[in-house]
């Protein structure tokens, strides 16, 4: 550890009184890989968003964000600007909708490069962006920039998407659901593509995903979100093989498998609550294997607690829970 | 790009044609003889019958039609019987006034409409954004010919700045040397400012007062597609990409927004151009609407029936530029040419 | 059940003025049967012609040449009046079941408006088959009154499963049912659909791009590429072994991200 590169305290959102995200703490060394999961309205996009600074036209948000040893400043739209152009990028999950339609790629390269560099000449800009495209494998890179993102597939255009994420030659990359638009094969090759450049560039990432095996090859370290909660916080393998959690448990468990064929697949009972409708105690508690209906469990909000192998969970049974799986 | 255009323009023409066809039926469905209206109750038959086919009126309907076209495309427009003058000469001035009044509402009202709708959709203060609602209801809903009544009142009778209804030029001021029949644009041909700036005063309120309901729509419009537009992800993109609010909103709201606006736009023109009977009433201008009204009611044909191509040409070469336009600006459509 | 023999389906590429090139296949001579009690899975990425295929099926698009058998019957040229029988007996679930329902119909009026089109049902059987459907889809009899809006993804899809049984159907063509939902309620509507098929003996064709949810429906798996069919065979021996270099790659794909630690 070379300390952090972020640094989350307190971090809460809402939107008009209702609570997306509760209390969040989370820290990222320079180079760190962390997935970021959770099912839809679990505020992990909303996490995402709050990191670059987009949530203040929309909701309030509360607690401090250090960026590579500096508060950022949350409120200053002008002062996060550069920051999000310069060191901090940013991938959307929709590859189609993230690109305006009547501009070409080499418009959308420009603006991107000029925002994080705003001096640099056209001609320097387009070499700039050539050779970003170069990075991200578009063949004819230079020729392409004159192409408008409707004459790109899919997983094209998700590669043009990080090579404009990288105009600023960003410390953290946050991708937000990169891959959950593109067919199987395309998403294993961007993801792959990401892996090289992240590793190059020595690129921090945060992986926003609901899907535990990107995660799995992507990512170090994983961090479960429920209903606006942070309820783990983990390394991929520690999580893989023992999950201490009982939701990340259920998770990992109700993924269908190509290598074995189960009579039924392992569901969690139950919906996923409302977001700002839990009350006092654990918001997992209804839906929950271990802990449904236990008194804890139902009357006391869980703290978010380093254990022995220095996994952060936040459960009141996370301990009896590993006990049982230890034995048998 | 030219397939489209091409594409396009036959499709007009075909509408044109259309619109020449209805007018055409329309006219000799209704009751009454045109004949007659021009030679009063007391004249002879025979004199009627002679009128009639001096007027080719006693010819089968697909031939009268077929000289009809014709005739329009060779610039024949015969003779208005209910006046006995040529109707190119009737039409001589008429027209370019029609066509003045309108093309000027006309960039009024998308001027006005993309600058509030640009104002009403980036601003974030709520009185801005009421207040601007509050015009596009009342341009939508304030009836035109009270409005031009009020500009009058105000703007000539109270303060004095504007002329009253006159026309197209003060008195005692010459028409400019005609080029294309518009006065602002001979005066400034001509280099005669002055003589462009009476007729800049004289067309301003009648303009405003033709452009108001279109402008309402317009803006109501456009900012709906800014509204949209900026929920687009692209809008998210850029602004991580450390653009500005501003700059995301000049360079890729506005412009995705304009799109739809334009294509509106350009059967909102059509329609200004058709003129507008009620404003050049207010106002004394002489243009074709006052004229055209008259030959529906009077059965005066040749008058009529130019008029509406004449109008269906206008209709379409303006049409045609906003396609060439929107085919500019987005390059899907362009591509949809050379898909096949 | 269902058959579908050598179908093809092209469309023609239209130029402006009528000058066509070649037509595009986007089916092209698939030859597939549906067996009864059984889940056969098509399997393809995005322009692969499974939803194509999928809408041809159901008869809702013309196949170019080729032939649907409906139980014995060739049904391809049939006239609408004609299909009613076929249109009660075999029913869709689409992938986002929130755009086929109508936002303003509550949901007793969503899953009974087949039987209403249908015509001859008496009020009260219609409201015990709409009692019927929810009991099978597992969610509680006062949904009757909610609006789309106030369901959750899950909810939503359930609908789409009861409005898909409420004319007791004998085969269900479910094109990506799942793809949309997270990965919890994902097995929970896996689950269901087993269930249903289960008790009901229902045939289904199971549309998907997931190699995994595909072996857990599915007796049997095709994989489609650009419109042809590359690869069939046992659910087992096509995830397990399969030959053609297409679906290894595919399944290589797919175990990438079947990572775990």
């Amino acid at each position: 550890m070379t300390g952090s590169l972020l640094e989350i305290e307190r971090l809460s959102v809402s939107f008009g009184g209702l609570r997306v995200l509760d209390d969040i703490d989370l820290k990222l060394a320079p180079g760190d890989r962390l997935g970021l999961v959770g099912e839809s309205g679990s505020g992990k996009s909303t996490l995402g968003l709050a990191i670059l600074g987009l949530l203040v036209d929309t909701a309030s948000v509360s607690g401090t964000i250090r960026f590579a040893g500096a508060a950022l400043p949350i409120g200053d739209d002008r002062a996060m600007s550069a920051i999000r152009g310069g060191r901090i990028g940013f991938v959307y999950q929709d590859p189609m909708g993230g690109f305006s339609p009547i501009h070409t790629v080499g418009r959308h390269m420009h603006h991107a490069i000029a925002a994080a560099e705003p001096d640099i000449s056209r001609r320097a800009a387009r070499e700039r962006a050539a050779a970003l495209l170069a990075e991200v494998e578009i063949r004819d890179s230079a020729a392409r920039l004159d192409d408008y993102p409707h004459q790109f597939s899919g997983g094209m255009l998700q590669r043009i998407m990080i090579a404009s994420a990288l105009a600023g030659n960003p410390q953290l990359l946050i991708a937000d659901e990169p891959t959950t638009a593109l067919d199987a094969t395309t998403q294993a090759n961007v993801l792959r593509l990401l892996d090289r450049i992240a590793s190059a560039r020595g690129m921090a990432v945060i992986l926003i995903t609901h899907d535990l095996g990107v995660v799995g090859r992507f990512c170090g370290d994983l961090a479960v979100l429920y209903c606006g909660n942070l309820v783990s916080l983990t390394t991929v393998a520690r999580a893989m093989a023992n999950p201490v959690h009982p939701y990340t448990r259920g998770l990992l468990d109700a993924r269908p498998r190509l290598d074995e064929k189960p009579a039924r697949l392992r569901t969690i009972g139950g919906v996923l609550p409302r977001a700002g409708a839990a009350g006092g105690g654990c918001a997992f508690e209804p839906r929950c294997a271990l802990g449904r209906g236990v008194a804890i469990c139902r009357n006391e909000r869980p703290l978010l607690l380093a254990n022995r192998s220095g996994d952060r969970v936040a459960c009141h049974l996370a301990g009896a829970e590993s006990e049982v799986a230890a034995s048998c | 790009m030219i397939r489209t255009v091409l594409a396009r323009l036959g499709l007009s023409l075909t509408a044109a044609l259309g619109a020449a066809l209805f007018a055409f039926l329309t006219l000799r469905v209704g009751p009454g003889d045109p004949a007659r209206l021009v030679l009063g109750a007391f004249a002879s038959d025979e004199a009627v019958a002679a009128l009639r086919a001096e007027m080719g009126l006693d010819k089968p309907y697909v031939v009268q039609f077929v000289h009809y076209i014709a005739d329009f495309v060779t610039g024949d427009w015969g003779k208005s019987y209910a006046m006995g003058e040529p109707v190119r000469s009737l039409l001589a001035d008429r027209f370019p006034a029609t066509i003045e009044l309108g093309l000027c509402a006309f960039v009024i009202a998308v001027a006005m409409a993309l600058l509030c709708g640009m104002v009403g959709s980036y601003a974030r203060r709520d009185w801005i954004t009421r207040l601007l609602r509050t015009l596009a209801s009342f341009s939508i809903g304030v009836p035109q010919f009270w409005f031009g009544l009020i500009l009058l009142m105000v703007g000539f009778e109270c303060l004095g700045l504007f002329p009253g209804p006159v026309g197209r030029l003060g008195f005692g001021v010459p028409p400019p040397p005609s080029v294309t029949g518009l006065y602002t644009v001979d005066a400034l041909l001509a280099g005669d400012l002055a003589t462009f700036a009476d007729a800049c005063r004289h067309l301003l309120l009648p303009a405003v007062t033709l452009g108001l309901l279109p402008f309402g729509f317009l803006l109501r419009l456009f900012w709906a597609n800014l509204d949209d537009v900026a929920n687009e992800p692209f809008v998210l993109v850029g602004r991580s990409r450390g653009m500005t609010r501003w700059q995301v909103f000049r360079r890729y709201v506005v412009p995705n927004a304009i799109v739809p606006t334009l294509t509106a736009s350009g059967l909102v023109l059509g329609q200004m151009l058709a003129g507008s009977v009620l404003v050049e009433r207010v106002f004394n201008w002489p243009g074709a609407g006052a004229l055209v009204t008259q030959g529906i009611l009077q059965q005066d044909y040749s008058v009529v029936q130019t008029f509406i191509l004449l109008s269906a040409v206008v209709y379409i070469v303006a049409n045609l530029c906003v396609d060439v336009l929107v085919a500019a600006i987005d390059p899907r459509i362009a591509r949809k040419d050379t898909a096949g | 059940m269902l058959n579908l023999i050598n179908i093809t389906k092209s469309y023609p590429r239209k130029g402006l003025f009528g000058r066509g090139g070649e037509p595009a296949r986007v089916v092209d001579d698939v030859s597939f049967s549906l067996q009864g009690g059984r889940t056969f899975g098509l399997i393809g990425e995005s322009g692969s012609g499974k939803s194509t295929l999928a809408r041809i099926a159901l008869r809702l698009v013309d196949p170019t040449s080729g032939t649907v058998l409906y139980r014995g019957e060739d049904i391809t040229g049939h006239a609408p009046s004609r299909l009613m029988a076929f249109r009660r007996e075999v029913q869709p679930v689409f992938q986002s079941a929130s755009g086929a329902l109508d936002p303003r119909m509550r949901v007793a009026a969503l899953l009974e408006q087949p039987l209403v089109i249908a015509g001859g049902m008496a009020r009260s059987e219609r409201e015990d088959r709409v009692a019927a459907a929810l009991r099978a889809v597992e969610l509680p009899a006062d949904f009757t009154t909610r609006l789309p809006r106030t369901l959750s993804g899950g909810q939503r899809q359930r609908i789409g499963i009861a409005r898909a049984l409420i004319t007791e159907p004998k085969v269900l063509i479910l094109d990506e049912p799942v793809s949309a939902l997270d990965v919890s309620v994902q097995a929970q509507i896996l689950n269901l659909l087993k269930d249903i098929q289960q008790a009901r003996g229902l045939s289904y064709l199971f549309i998907g791009h997931d190699l995994a949810v595909a072996r857990f429906m599915c007796d049997e798996i095709a994989v489609l590429e650009r419109g042809r069919l590359v690869e069939r065979g046992p659910a087992d021996q096509i995830v397990g072994s399969p030959d053609n270099a297409y679906t290894k790659g595919l399944l290589e794909a797919s175990r990438w991200s079947d990572h775990r630690g």
